[in-house]
Protein backbone atom coordinates (compact mmCIF):
# COMPACT_ATOMS: atom_id res chain seq x y z
CA UNK A 1 0.00 0.00 0.00
CA UNK A 2 2.61 2.44 0.57
CA UNK A 3 4.25 2.20 -2.69
CA UNK A 4 1.05 3.35 -3.79
CA UNK A 5 0.20 6.08 -1.53
CA UNK A 6 3.73 7.01 -2.97
CA UNK A 7 2.87 7.21 -6.48
CA UNK A 8 -0.76 8.83 -5.98
CA UNK A 9 1.27 11.42 -3.61
CA UNK A 10 3.14 12.08 -6.65
CA UNK A 11 0.43 12.08 -8.99
CA UNK A 12 -1.25 15.02 -7.10
CA UNK A 13 2.29 16.90 -7.39
CA UNK A 14 3.41 16.26 -10.31
CA UNK A 15 -0.05 16.74 -12.58
CA UNK A 16 -0.56 19.62 -10.26
CA UNK A 17 -4.08 18.45 -8.69
CA UNK A 18 -2.89 19.59 -5.19
CA UNK A 19 -1.57 22.81 -6.36
CA UNK A 20 -4.75 23.76 -8.09
CA UNK A 21 -7.29 22.66 -5.37
CA UNK A 22 -4.96 24.67 -2.98
CA UNK A 23 -4.77 27.71 -5.55
CA UNK A 24 -8.86 27.78 -5.98
CA UNK A 25 -9.71 27.76 -2.58
CA UNK A 26 -6.88 29.84 -1.27
CA UNK A 27 -8.10 32.35 -4.27
CA UNK A 28 -12.16 32.38 -2.96
CA UNK A 29 -10.68 32.35 0.80
CA UNK A 30 -8.70 35.59 -0.01
CA UNK A 31 -10.57 37.35 -2.35
CA UNK A 32 -14.11 37.11 -0.91
CA UNK A 33 -13.10 39.84 2.00
CA UNK A 34 -11.60 42.27 -0.28
CA UNK A 35 -14.20 41.57 -2.40
CA UNK A 36 -16.83 42.93 0.36
CA UNK A 37 -14.79 45.14 2.19
CA UNK A 38 -13.17 47.44 -0.82
CA UNK A 39 -14.48 46.61 -4.27
CA UNK A 40 -17.94 45.97 -3.59
CA UNK A 41 -18.80 49.32 -1.69
CA UNK A 42 -16.89 51.06 -4.92
CA UNK A 43 -19.24 49.10 -7.37
CA UNK A 44 -22.52 49.93 -5.19
CA UNK A 45 -21.55 53.71 -5.19
CA UNK A 46 -20.77 53.85 -8.89
CA UNK A 47 -23.93 52.25 -10.32
CA UNK A 48 -26.16 53.55 -7.66
CA UNK A 49 -24.78 57.36 -6.99
CA UNK A 50 -27.49 58.72 -4.77
CA UNK A 51 -28.17 56.04 -2.34
CA UNK A 52 -28.02 57.07 1.23
CA UNK A 53 -25.32 54.82 3.57
CA UNK A 54 -27.74 53.10 5.42
CA UNK A 55 -29.21 51.36 2.11
CA UNK A 56 -26.27 50.78 0.51
CA UNK A 57 -24.66 48.94 4.04
CA UNK A 58 -27.65 46.79 4.37
CA UNK A 59 -26.65 45.33 0.90
CA UNK A 60 -23.66 44.80 1.66
CA UNK A 61 -21.62 41.97 3.82
CA UNK A 62 -20.53 44.30 6.66
CA UNK A 63 -19.35 41.12 9.48
CA UNK A 64 -16.79 38.45 9.05
CA UNK A 65 -19.36 35.79 9.98
CA UNK A 66 -20.90 37.25 6.91
CA UNK A 67 -17.68 36.58 5.16
CA UNK A 68 -17.30 32.98 5.86
CA UNK A 69 -20.53 31.93 4.91
CA UNK A 70 -20.41 33.88 1.62
CA UNK A 71 -16.95 32.24 1.14
CA UNK A 72 -18.46 28.70 1.99
CA UNK A 73 -21.06 29.34 -0.58
CA UNK A 74 -18.76 30.20 -3.55
CA UNK A 75 -16.84 27.13 -2.58
CA UNK A 76 -20.09 25.13 -2.94
CA UNK A 77 -20.78 26.51 -6.38
CA UNK A 78 -17.26 27.11 -7.65
CA UNK A 79 -15.04 24.98 -5.71
CA UNK A 80 -17.12 21.89 -6.20
CA UNK A 81 -15.98 22.63 -10.30
CA UNK A 82 -12.68 22.93 -8.92
CA UNK A 83 -12.65 20.00 -7.34
CA UNK A 84 -14.62 17.92 -9.69
CA UNK A 85 -12.62 18.62 -12.88
CA UNK A 86 -9.23 17.97 -10.71
CA UNK A 87 -10.07 14.62 -9.49
CA UNK A 88 -12.69 13.30 -12.62
CA UNK A 89 -9.98 11.46 -14.23
CA UNK A 90 -8.60 10.00 -10.79
CA UNK A 91 -9.29 6.05 -12.04
CA UNK A 92 -11.11 7.05 -15.23
CA UNK A 93 -8.52 8.51 -16.44
CA UNK A 94 -6.02 5.24 -15.57
CA UNK A 95 -8.90 2.66 -16.83
CA UNK A 96 -8.82 5.30 -20.21
CA UNK A 97 -5.07 5.16 -20.92
CA UNK A 98 -4.53 1.35 -19.63
CA UNK A 99 -1.81 1.98 -16.58
CA UNK A 100 -3.44 0.15 -14.33
CA UNK A 101 -2.71 -3.35 -16.16
CA UNK A 102 0.92 -3.45 -15.47
CA UNK A 103 0.53 -2.35 -11.51
CA UNK A 104 -2.51 -5.04 -11.83
CA UNK A 105 -0.18 -8.08 -13.15
CA UNK A 106 2.49 -6.57 -10.83
CA UNK A 107 0.88 -7.38 -7.54
CA UNK A 108 -1.34 -4.26 -7.10
CA UNK A 109 -4.60 -5.09 -5.55
CA UNK A 110 -7.77 -3.16 -6.88
CA UNK A 111 -8.67 -2.28 -3.44
CA UNK A 112 -5.38 -1.09 -2.54
CA UNK A 113 -5.70 1.16 -6.04
CA UNK A 114 -9.07 2.72 -4.77
CA UNK A 115 -8.52 2.72 -1.05
CA UNK A 116 -5.09 4.75 -1.95
CA UNK A 117 -6.80 7.10 -4.22
CA UNK A 118 -8.98 8.19 -1.68
CA UNK A 119 -6.67 8.46 1.41
CA UNK A 120 -4.15 10.65 -0.63
CA UNK A 121 -7.03 12.90 -2.32
CA UNK A 122 -9.04 12.99 0.86
CA UNK A 123 -6.51 13.98 3.10
CA UNK A 124 -5.13 16.78 0.69
CA UNK A 125 -8.90 17.91 0.19
CA UNK A 126 -9.78 17.79 3.61
CA UNK A 127 -6.17 20.02 4.59
CA UNK A 128 -6.71 22.54 1.89
CA UNK A 129 -10.97 23.39 2.95
CA UNK A 130 -9.49 23.39 6.77
CA UNK A 131 -6.51 25.58 5.74
CA UNK A 132 -8.36 28.03 3.51
CA UNK A 133 -11.56 28.13 5.81
CA UNK A 134 -8.39 29.51 8.35
CA UNK A 135 -7.23 31.82 5.91
CA UNK A 136 -10.48 33.29 5.08
CA UNK A 137 -11.37 33.62 9.08
CA UNK A 138 -8.07 35.21 9.72
CA UNK A 139 -8.50 37.80 6.21
CA UNK A 140 -11.68 38.84 6.88
CA UNK A 141 -10.78 39.17 10.70
CA UNK A 142 -8.10 41.40 10.03
CA UNK A 143 -10.63 43.25 7.50
CA UNK A 144 -14.06 43.70 9.30
CA UNK A 145 -13.01 42.46 12.92
CA UNK A 146 -13.08 38.77 14.84
CA UNK A 147 -16.39 38.27 16.20
CA UNK A 148 -16.74 34.18 16.11
CA UNK A 149 -15.92 31.96 19.05
CA UNK A 150 -12.43 31.59 18.33
CA UNK A 151 -11.11 28.95 15.79
CA UNK A 152 -13.11 25.44 16.72
CA UNK A 153 -16.35 26.45 14.86
CA UNK A 154 -14.08 27.42 11.69
CA UNK A 155 -12.13 24.37 12.22
CA UNK A 156 -15.14 22.19 12.60
CA UNK A 157 -16.58 24.03 9.39
CA UNK A 158 -13.39 23.15 7.48
CA UNK A 159 -13.41 19.48 8.57
CA UNK A 160 -17.20 19.29 7.57
CA UNK A 161 -16.39 20.75 4.28
CA UNK A 162 -13.68 18.45 3.90
CA UNK A 163 -15.56 15.52 4.52
CA UNK A 164 -17.97 16.43 2.19
CA UNK A 165 -15.36 16.92 -0.25
CA UNK A 166 -14.35 13.41 0.73
CA UNK A 167 -18.14 12.37 -0.24
CA UNK A 168 -17.45 13.60 -3.37
CA UNK A 169 -13.89 12.40 -4.31
CA UNK A 170 -15.83 8.99 -3.98
CA UNK A 171 -18.15 9.55 -6.42
CA UNK A 172 -15.92 10.49 -9.08
CA UNK A 173 -13.91 7.40 -8.48
CA UNK A 174 -16.81 5.22 -8.63
CA UNK A 175 -17.95 6.53 -11.66
CA UNK A 176 -14.86 6.27 -12.92
CA UNK A 177 -15.40 2.35 -12.92
CA UNK A 178 -18.14 3.04 -15.25
CA UNK A 179 -17.22 5.60 -17.45
CA UNK A 180 -13.48 6.19 -19.54
CA UNK A 181 -14.95 9.67 -20.28
CA UNK A 182 -12.90 11.85 -17.43
CA UNK A 183 -15.29 15.27 -18.76
CA UNK A 184 -18.23 13.05 -18.15
CA UNK A 185 -17.43 11.87 -14.68
CA UNK A 186 -16.60 15.27 -13.78
CA UNK A 187 -19.85 16.69 -15.74
CA UNK A 188 -22.35 13.46 -13.60
CA UNK A 189 -20.55 14.43 -10.20
CA UNK A 190 -21.63 17.82 -9.62
CA UNK A 191 -25.28 16.98 -11.49
CA UNK A 192 -25.32 14.87 -8.54
CA UNK A 193 -23.94 17.19 -5.84
CA UNK A 194 -26.10 20.30 -7.37
CA UNK A 195 -29.44 18.23 -7.70
CA UNK A 196 -28.86 16.43 -3.79
CA UNK A 197 -28.45 20.02 -2.51
CA UNK A 198 -31.23 21.34 -4.12
CA UNK A 199 -33.90 18.43 -3.30
CA UNK A 200 -32.25 18.35 0.43
CA UNK A 201 -33.35 22.24 0.27
CA UNK A 202 -36.91 21.63 -1.35
CA UNK A 203 -38.07 18.77 0.51
CA UNK A 204 -36.10 19.91 4.07
CA UNK A 205 -34.09 17.09 4.08
CA UNK A 206 -30.83 18.35 4.13
CA UNK A 207 -29.60 16.67 7.39
CA UNK A 208 -30.05 13.34 5.33
CA UNK A 209 -27.90 14.05 2.48
CA UNK A 210 -24.22 14.67 2.17
CA UNK A 211 -25.17 18.25 1.76
CA UNK A 212 -25.87 18.79 5.19
CA UNK A 213 -22.40 18.82 6.43
CA UNK A 214 -22.25 22.17 4.40
CA UNK A 215 -25.58 23.35 5.96
CA UNK A 216 -24.08 22.34 9.11
CA UNK A 217 -20.78 23.99 8.37
CA UNK A 218 -22.43 27.27 7.89
CA UNK A 219 -24.08 27.24 10.90
CA UNK A 220 -20.44 28.08 12.35
CA UNK A 221 -21.29 26.62 15.58
CA UNK A 222 -19.33 24.92 18.02
CA UNK A 223 -21.77 22.27 19.62
CA UNK A 224 -22.80 19.13 17.98
CA UNK A 225 -26.24 18.22 17.80
CA UNK A 226 -27.57 15.03 17.09
CA UNK A 227 -28.49 16.10 13.73
CA UNK A 228 -24.59 16.94 12.55
CA UNK A 229 -23.66 12.76 14.04
CA UNK A 230 -26.80 11.48 11.36
CA UNK A 231 -25.28 13.69 8.59
CA UNK A 232 -21.45 12.34 9.34
CA UNK A 233 -22.66 8.78 9.51
CA UNK A 234 -25.22 8.93 6.86
CA UNK A 235 -21.71 10.36 4.25
CA UNK A 236 -19.16 8.39 5.68
CA UNK A 237 -21.96 5.34 4.82
CA UNK A 238 -22.26 6.38 1.59
CA UNK A 239 -18.55 6.89 1.36
CA UNK A 240 -18.03 3.33 2.14
CA UNK A 241 -20.32 1.92 -0.41
CA UNK A 242 -19.14 3.82 -3.12
CA UNK A 243 -15.99 2.60 -1.91
CA UNK A 244 -16.69 -0.96 -1.92
CA UNK A 245 -18.61 -0.51 -5.22
CA UNK A 246 -15.75 0.82 -7.07
CA UNK A 247 -13.54 -1.65 -6.31
CA UNK A 248 -16.06 -4.44 -7.19
CA UNK A 249 -16.73 -2.51 -10.24
CA UNK A 250 -13.15 -2.20 -10.69
CA UNK A 251 -12.29 -6.04 -10.14
CA UNK A 252 -14.69 -7.34 -12.71
CA UNK A 253 -13.65 -4.82 -15.39
CA UNK A 254 -11.30 -5.94 -18.40
CA UNK A 255 -8.53 -3.71 -18.42
CA UNK A 256 -7.72 -4.63 -21.46
CA UNK A 257 -10.94 -3.38 -23.33
CA UNK A 258 -10.57 -1.11 -25.92
CA UNK B 1 2.99 -24.04 -18.11
CA UNK B 2 -0.10 -23.43 -19.56
CA UNK B 3 -3.07 -25.77 -20.58
CA UNK B 4 -6.20 -24.06 -22.08
CA UNK B 5 -9.31 -26.19 -23.53
CA UNK B 6 -12.61 -25.09 -24.87
CA UNK B 7 -11.98 -21.60 -24.40
CA UNK B 8 -14.94 -19.60 -25.87
CA UNK B 9 -15.46 -15.44 -25.65
CA UNK B 10 -18.11 -13.25 -27.48
CA UNK B 11 -18.14 -9.82 -27.49
CA UNK B 12 -21.79 -9.26 -27.74
CA UNK B 13 -23.10 -11.03 -30.93
CA UNK B 14 -19.28 -11.57 -32.17
CA UNK B 15 -17.86 -14.50 -31.57
CA UNK B 16 -13.46 -13.71 -30.90
CA UNK B 17 -12.92 -17.40 -30.09
CA UNK B 18 -14.40 -20.85 -30.82
CA UNK B 19 -13.42 -23.79 -28.71
CA UNK B 20 -9.32 -22.74 -28.27
CA UNK B 21 -6.94 -25.29 -26.62
CA UNK B 22 -3.47 -24.96 -26.33
CA UNK B 23 -0.65 -26.38 -24.91
CA UNK B 24 2.98 -24.89 -23.49
CA UNK B 25 5.58 -26.61 -21.92
CA UNK B 26 8.05 -25.84 -19.30
CA UNK B 27 10.94 -23.78 -21.02
CA UNK B 28 8.65 -23.37 -24.32
CA UNK B 29 9.11 -20.14 -26.54
CA UNK B 30 5.70 -19.95 -27.90
CA UNK B 31 4.48 -18.16 -30.99
CA UNK B 32 0.72 -17.60 -31.17
CA UNK B 33 0.07 -16.62 -34.68
CA UNK B 34 -2.43 -15.14 -36.25
CA UNK B 35 -3.78 -11.61 -38.14
CA UNK B 36 -5.19 -8.45 -36.51
CA UNK B 37 -8.30 -9.20 -35.20
CA UNK B 38 -7.61 -12.95 -35.07
CA UNK B 39 -8.39 -13.13 -31.08
CA UNK B 40 -4.49 -12.94 -30.04
CA UNK B 41 -4.87 -10.30 -27.62
CA UNK B 42 -8.39 -11.41 -26.11
CA UNK B 43 -6.70 -15.50 -25.40
CA UNK B 44 -4.09 -13.31 -23.77
CA UNK B 45 -5.88 -10.93 -21.62
CA UNK B 46 -7.91 -14.36 -20.49
CA UNK B 47 -4.39 -16.04 -19.55
CA UNK B 48 -3.10 -13.14 -17.92
CA UNK B 49 -6.43 -12.74 -15.65
CA UNK B 50 -7.35 -9.81 -17.06
CA UNK B 51 -10.47 -11.20 -18.58
CA UNK B 52 -13.24 -13.97 -18.40
CA UNK B 53 -13.96 -15.89 -20.97
CA UNK B 54 -17.42 -17.17 -21.88
CA UNK B 55 -16.64 -20.84 -21.12
CA UNK B 56 -13.36 -22.72 -21.16
CA UNK B 57 -11.12 -23.89 -18.90
CA UNK B 58 -7.47 -22.48 -18.58
CA UNK B 59 -5.05 -23.49 -16.43
CA UNK B 60 -1.98 -21.59 -15.60
CA UNK B 61 1.25 -21.56 -13.60
CA UNK B 62 -1.21 -24.92 -12.10
CA UNK B 63 -3.94 -22.41 -11.36
CA UNK B 64 -7.41 -21.97 -12.95
CA UNK B 65 -7.10 -18.01 -14.73
CA UNK B 66 -10.85 -18.15 -15.20
CA UNK B 67 -10.95 -18.14 -11.40
CA UNK B 68 -8.55 -16.01 -9.84
CA UNK B 69 -9.40 -13.06 -8.04
CA UNK B 70 -6.28 -10.78 -8.79
CA UNK B 71 -4.57 -11.10 -12.11
CA UNK B 72 -0.88 -11.29 -10.07
CA UNK B 73 -2.41 -14.53 -8.37
CA UNK B 74 -1.03 -15.78 -11.49
CA UNK B 75 2.60 -15.06 -11.03
CA UNK B 76 3.49 -14.04 -14.41
CA UNK B 77 5.12 -11.24 -16.66
CA UNK B 78 3.16 -9.34 -18.85
CA UNK B 79 4.26 -6.88 -22.09
CA UNK B 80 0.62 -6.25 -23.36
CA UNK B 81 1.00 -4.71 -26.81
CA UNK B 82 1.01 -1.33 -26.35
CA UNK B 83 2.61 -0.61 -22.38
CA UNK B 84 1.35 1.76 -20.76
CA UNK B 85 2.91 3.61 -17.64
CA UNK B 86 2.53 6.84 -16.20
CA UNK B 87 4.03 9.47 -18.11
CA UNK B 88 5.21 11.56 -15.07
CA UNK B 89 7.17 8.97 -13.68
CA UNK B 90 10.99 8.09 -14.77
CA UNK B 91 11.61 5.15 -16.00
CA UNK B 92 13.24 3.83 -12.61
CA UNK B 93 10.14 5.11 -11.04
CA UNK B 94 8.00 3.15 -12.71
CA UNK B 95 9.76 0.06 -12.77
CA UNK B 96 10.45 0.97 -8.80
CA UNK B 97 6.66 0.85 -8.49
CA UNK B 98 5.83 -2.06 -10.17
CA UNK B 99 8.52 -4.20 -8.02
CA UNK B 100 7.63 -2.85 -4.71
CA UNK B 101 3.97 -3.99 -6.18
CA UNK B 102 4.70 -7.97 -5.42
CA UNK B 103 5.04 -6.48 -2.11
CA UNK B 104 9.15 -6.69 -2.49
CA UNK B 105 11.21 -3.69 -0.44
CA UNK B 106 12.85 -1.33 -2.05
CA UNK B 107 15.71 -2.47 -4.70
CA UNK B 108 17.83 -0.16 -6.28
CA UNK B 109 19.42 -3.18 -7.48
CA UNK B 110 17.19 -5.29 -8.69
CA UNK B 111 15.48 -2.56 -10.90
CA UNK B 112 19.20 -0.80 -11.89
CA UNK B 113 19.52 -4.87 -13.28
CA UNK B 114 16.51 -4.88 -15.16
CA UNK B 115 17.36 -1.11 -16.51
CA UNK B 116 20.95 -2.22 -17.67
CA UNK B 117 19.79 -5.76 -19.31
CA UNK B 118 16.86 -3.40 -21.74
CA UNK B 119 19.53 -1.28 -22.05
CA UNK B 120 17.62 1.90 -20.35
CA UNK B 121 20.04 2.51 -17.89
CA UNK B 122 21.21 5.70 -19.26
CA UNK B 123 17.87 7.20 -19.44
CA UNK B 124 16.45 5.62 -16.51
CA UNK B 125 15.47 9.03 -14.49
CA UNK B 126 13.58 10.65 -17.67
CA UNK B 127 9.88 10.76 -17.77
CA UNK B 128 8.37 8.38 -19.72
CA UNK B 129 6.01 10.80 -21.68
CA UNK B 130 9.35 11.32 -23.70
CA UNK B 131 10.43 7.90 -24.49
CA UNK B 132 10.28 6.44 -28.24
CA UNK B 133 8.10 3.59 -28.77
CA UNK B 134 10.68 1.15 -29.04
CA UNK B 135 12.47 2.30 -25.55
CA UNK B 136 8.71 1.87 -24.07
CA UNK B 137 8.99 -1.69 -25.57
CA UNK B 138 11.92 -2.49 -24.10
CA UNK B 139 11.00 -0.95 -20.66
CA UNK B 140 7.60 -3.38 -20.76
CA UNK B 141 9.85 -5.55 -21.21
CA UNK B 142 11.78 -5.20 -18.40
CA UNK B 143 8.33 -4.32 -16.24
CA UNK B 144 7.01 -8.17 -17.34
CA UNK B 145 10.70 -9.47 -15.84
CA UNK B 146 11.36 -7.06 -12.94
CA UNK B 147 9.02 -9.71 -10.36
CA UNK B 148 11.18 -12.36 -11.95
CA UNK B 149 8.69 -14.88 -12.75
CA UNK B 150 8.67 -18.16 -15.37
CA UNK B 151 6.29 -17.39 -17.15
CA UNK B 152 5.99 -14.45 -19.58
CA UNK B 153 3.12 -13.33 -21.81
CA UNK B 154 4.44 -10.98 -24.21
CA UNK B 155 1.58 -9.49 -26.97
CA UNK B 156 2.77 -8.55 -30.30
CA UNK B 157 5.94 -7.11 -28.56
CA UNK B 158 8.03 -6.17 -31.88
CA UNK B 159 5.18 -5.34 -34.42
CA UNK B 160 5.09 -1.92 -34.43
CA UNK B 161 9.15 -0.99 -34.15
CA UNK B 162 11.63 -0.45 -36.58
CA UNK B 163 13.99 -3.08 -37.98
CA UNK B 164 16.34 -1.78 -35.23
CA UNK B 165 14.08 -2.05 -32.47
CA UNK B 166 12.80 -5.33 -33.69
CA UNK B 167 16.20 -6.51 -33.66
CA UNK B 168 17.00 -5.42 -30.06
CA UNK B 169 13.31 -7.17 -28.65
CA UNK B 170 14.37 -10.43 -30.54
CA UNK B 171 17.49 -10.46 -28.54
CA UNK B 172 15.58 -9.93 -25.47
CA UNK B 173 13.45 -12.64 -25.82
CA UNK B 174 16.13 -15.07 -26.87
CA UNK B 175 17.97 -14.01 -23.93
CA UNK B 176 15.06 -15.10 -21.72
CA UNK B 177 14.76 -18.48 -23.35
CA UNK B 178 18.85 -18.69 -22.48
CA UNK B 179 17.43 -18.01 -18.86
CA UNK B 180 14.84 -20.93 -18.99
CA UNK B 181 12.05 -18.94 -18.93
CA UNK B 182 8.79 -19.80 -20.46
CA UNK B 183 7.70 -17.31 -23.36
CA UNK B 184 4.03 -17.27 -24.93
CA UNK B 185 4.43 -14.75 -27.58
CA UNK B 186 2.16 -13.34 -30.36
CA UNK B 187 2.51 -11.75 -33.58
CA UNK B 188 1.64 -11.45 -36.88
CA UNK B 189 5.45 -11.16 -38.02
CA UNK B 190 6.38 -15.03 -39.06
CA UNK B 191 9.68 -13.82 -39.24
CA UNK B 192 9.94 -13.43 -35.69
CA UNK B 193 8.78 -17.01 -34.77
CA UNK B 194 11.22 -18.78 -37.18
CA UNK B 195 13.64 -16.94 -35.24
CA UNK B 196 12.83 -17.87 -31.56
CA UNK B 197 10.17 -19.91 -31.16
CA UNK B 198 9.88 -23.75 -30.37
CA UNK B 199 6.41 -24.32 -30.37
CA UNK B 200 3.86 -22.83 -32.72
CA UNK B 201 -0.17 -22.07 -32.62
CA UNK B 202 -1.98 -20.71 -34.99
CA UNK B 203 -5.17 -19.11 -34.60
CA UNK B 204 -7.40 -17.85 -37.47
CA UNK B 205 -10.83 -16.15 -36.80
CA UNK B 206 -10.71 -17.40 -33.14
CA UNK B 207 -10.09 -21.11 -34.33
CA UNK B 208 -6.74 -22.68 -33.25
CA UNK B 209 -6.25 -24.31 -36.59
CA UNK B 210 -2.29 -25.64 -36.23
CA UNK B 211 -0.32 -26.27 -32.70
CA UNK B 212 3.06 -28.19 -32.76
CA UNK B 213 6.69 -28.13 -32.32
CA UNK B 214 7.75 -25.48 -35.10
CA UNK B 215 10.69 -28.25 -36.37
CA UNK B 216 7.31 -31.12 -36.58
CA UNK B 217 5.46 -28.71 -38.30
CA UNK B 218 8.07 -27.34 -40.84
CA UNK B 219 8.74 -31.56 -41.52
CA UNK B 220 5.22 -31.87 -42.20
CA UNK B 221 5.34 -29.19 -44.82
CA UNK B 222 7.91 -30.36 -46.70
CA UNK B 223 7.73 -30.01 -50.36
CA UNK B 224 8.84 -33.12 -52.53
CA UNK B 225 10.98 -30.48 -54.40
CA UNK B 226 14.75 -30.69 -54.85
CA UNK B 227 16.84 -27.73 -55.49
CA UNK B 228 20.32 -28.61 -57.17
CA UNK B 229 22.78 -26.61 -58.25
CA UNK B 230 25.59 -27.86 -60.60
CA UNK B 231 29.18 -26.14 -61.62
CA UNK B 232 27.84 -26.42 -64.86
CA UNK B 233 24.82 -25.83 -66.42
CA UNK B 234 23.63 -29.23 -67.52
CA UNK B 235 22.51 -30.12 -71.34
CA UNK B 236 19.37 -31.05 -72.60
CA UNK B 237 20.22 -35.07 -72.89
CA UNK B 238 21.11 -35.28 -69.19
CA UNK B 239 18.13 -33.09 -68.06
CA UNK B 240 15.84 -36.12 -70.05
CA UNK B 241 17.76 -38.91 -68.33
CA UNK B 242 16.89 -37.35 -65.04
CA UNK B 243 12.98 -36.77 -66.11
CA UNK B 244 13.19 -40.68 -67.32
CA UNK B 245 13.97 -42.21 -62.93
CA UNK B 246 10.50 -43.37 -61.92
CA UNK B 247 10.13 -41.07 -58.88
CA UNK B 248 10.54 -38.04 -60.70
CA UNK B 249 7.76 -36.13 -61.68
CA UNK B 250 8.91 -33.10 -63.55
CA UNK B 251 12.52 -31.18 -64.31
CA UNK B 252 13.07 -26.93 -64.66
CA UNK B 253 16.07 -25.60 -65.48
CA UNK B 254 17.16 -22.68 -64.80
CA UNK B 255 20.82 -22.01 -65.94
CA UNK B 256 22.71 -23.84 -63.70
CA UNK B 257 19.38 -24.81 -61.35
CA UNK B 258 17.25 -27.67 -61.71
CA UNK B 259 14.33 -28.09 -59.59
CA UNK B 260 13.07 -31.72 -59.59
CA UNK B 261 9.49 -32.48 -58.44
CA UNK B 262 9.47 -35.96 -56.69
CA UNK B 263 6.26 -38.13 -56.63
CA UNK B 264 6.49 -38.45 -52.21
CA UNK B 265 8.02 -36.34 -49.70
CA UNK B 266 10.68 -39.01 -49.09
CA UNK B 267 11.90 -38.10 -52.81
CA UNK B 268 14.19 -39.59 -54.35
CA UNK B 269 17.46 -37.79 -53.15
CA UNK B 270 19.92 -40.61 -52.75
CA UNK B 271 18.83 -41.56 -57.09
CA UNK B 272 19.49 -38.68 -57.91
CA UNK B 273 22.86 -37.91 -55.62
CA UNK B 274 24.16 -41.09 -57.30
CA UNK B 275 23.18 -40.22 -61.12
CA UNK B 276 25.36 -36.89 -60.80
CA UNK B 277 28.39 -38.63 -58.72
CA UNK B 278 28.31 -41.54 -61.38
CA UNK B 279 28.90 -38.72 -64.38
CA UNK B 280 31.03 -36.86 -62.37
CA UNK B 281 28.93 -33.92 -62.37
CA UNK B 282 29.93 -31.38 -59.72
CA UNK B 283 26.57 -30.74 -57.38
CA UNK B 284 27.55 -27.49 -55.75
CA UNK B 285 24.11 -27.22 -53.60
CA UNK B 286 21.49 -29.74 -53.07
CA UNK B 287 18.39 -29.38 -50.44
CA UNK B 288 14.92 -30.07 -50.27
CA UNK B 289 12.75 -27.44 -50.51
CA UNK B 290 10.60 -26.31 -47.13
CA UNK B 291 7.31 -24.67 -46.75
CA UNK B 292 8.40 -21.38 -44.75
CA UNK B 293 5.90 -20.31 -41.48
CA UNK B 294 4.55 -17.51 -43.79
CA UNK B 295 3.17 -20.56 -46.71
CA UNK B 296 2.32 -22.78 -44.44
CA UNK B 297 0.02 -20.25 -42.59
CA UNK B 298 -1.64 -18.60 -45.53
CA UNK B 299 -2.17 -22.26 -46.46
CA UNK B 300 -3.83 -23.08 -43.03
CA UNK B 301 -5.58 -19.10 -43.86
CA UNK B 302 -6.76 -20.07 -46.81
CA UNK B 303 -8.38 -23.37 -45.88
CA UNK B 304 -10.63 -22.06 -43.46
Amino acid sequence: MTSTIKKDFKDGIRNYRFLIIFAGFMFFALLTPVMNKLILPELLKSQFPGMDEATMNSMLVNTQIENIVGYMGDIFEIGMIIVSFTFCGALAMELKEYTLILPVCSGKRYSEIILSKLLVFGIALVAVTTVSILSNYLYSGMLFGFETDGIIPIIKAGLLQGLYMVFILSVLIFLGTLIRNQIVVGLTTLLIAYFSRLIGNLLDINEFTPAGLLTEAEKLTTGSGISVYITVAIVLALTAALTGAAILRLSRTDLTRR
Amino acid sequence: MIKVEGLNKHFGSFQALHDVSLNVEKGDIYGFIGHNGAGKSTTISILTGLARPDSGTCMVNGKDATRIVNPSDLGIGYLPEDPRFYKWMTARENLMYLYEASGKKNDKGRVDEILGWVGLKESSNRKVGGFSRGMKQRLGIGAALINDPELLFLDEPSSALDPEGRGDVLRLIKDLRDMGKTVFFSTHILNDVERICNKVGILVKGRIVKEDKLSVIQKENILPIYDIETERILDKATVADIEKMSCIKSVQILDNRIQVLTEGKNGCGRELYKYFADRDIIVTSFSLRKNDLEDIFLEEVNRK
